[in-house]
């Protein structure tokens, strides 16, 4: 018997490493669309800068997933679960931190003139907030080894 | 950092001469993991509570005791 509260569709799935997968699949996804796309972005005469950005997420997508799988660096149980939320916490903080201050910085004094920079500073943002995951991960590791 | 949460297991797995992966292997965490809660570093969930009770065949509160902090 189905119950009135059973709201969540049948095909997603609803454990965590299910979501992980699904997820994984949606970026790979997303990921092919992009190289698709790109050549005739570039033909089109678009924005180098959106095709370079779109190009470098997706090889740094690319590159950590290969990285965690060869390392191991897989997610394992209910432990590792609750690691990576933590890290993943600290990260989306680096990064709305991060873009709140872009845009303060655009809307205030204008400090922000060019695309190139902006893609810069998006970067090192991406950067900075994978850095503060994996060391907010490790520590968390370490003081519940 | 300590957890409030004191347990037995490691008493209750040497009475068995279980070892720390035959445990991990049986409640579906990694070694690490036994290794963590055994420390007192990381408290389970209540599903991985409840298996190792089952598992060892005693109640909850045999394996797992709150103390908290004063």
């Amino acid at each position: 018997m189905s119950s009135i509260f059973d709201t969540e569709s049948v095909s997603v799935p609803s454990d965590f490493s299910g979501k992980d997968a699904v997820g994984t699949t949606d970026r790979h996804r997303a990921g092919g669309c992009v190289l698709r796309e790109l050549p005739g972005s570039l033909r089109a005469g678009a924005s180098h800068y959106s095709c370079a950005a779109d190009l470098l997420l997706f090889v740094f997508g690319v590159v950590r997933t290969f990285v965690r799988y060869r390392s191991r660096n897989v997610v394992e149980d209910e432990r590792d679960r609750s690691i990576a939320a933590i890290g993943t916490r600290w990260s989306n903080l680096i990064l709305w931190l991060g873009l709140v201050i872009v845009l303060v910085l655009y809307w205030d004094s204008g400090s922000v003139r060019s695309a190139n920079s902006l893609i810069g500073i998006l970067f090192h943002l991406l950067v900075l907030a994978g850095c503060a995951r994996i060391v907010r991960e490790l520590v968390a590791y370490r003081m519940s080894a | 950092m300590k957890s409030p949460i004191r347990n037995t297991i490691r008493e209750l797995r040497a009475a068995r001469s279980m070892t720390q992966q035959e445990l991990a292997d049986l409640i579906l965490v990694t070694r690490q993991t036994v290794v963590a809660i055994e420390g007192d570093k990381y408290s389970p969930s209540l599903e991985v509570a409840f298996r190792i009770a089952a598992l060892f065949r005693v109640p909850l509160e045999q394996v797992f005791q709150y103390h908290p902090a004063k």
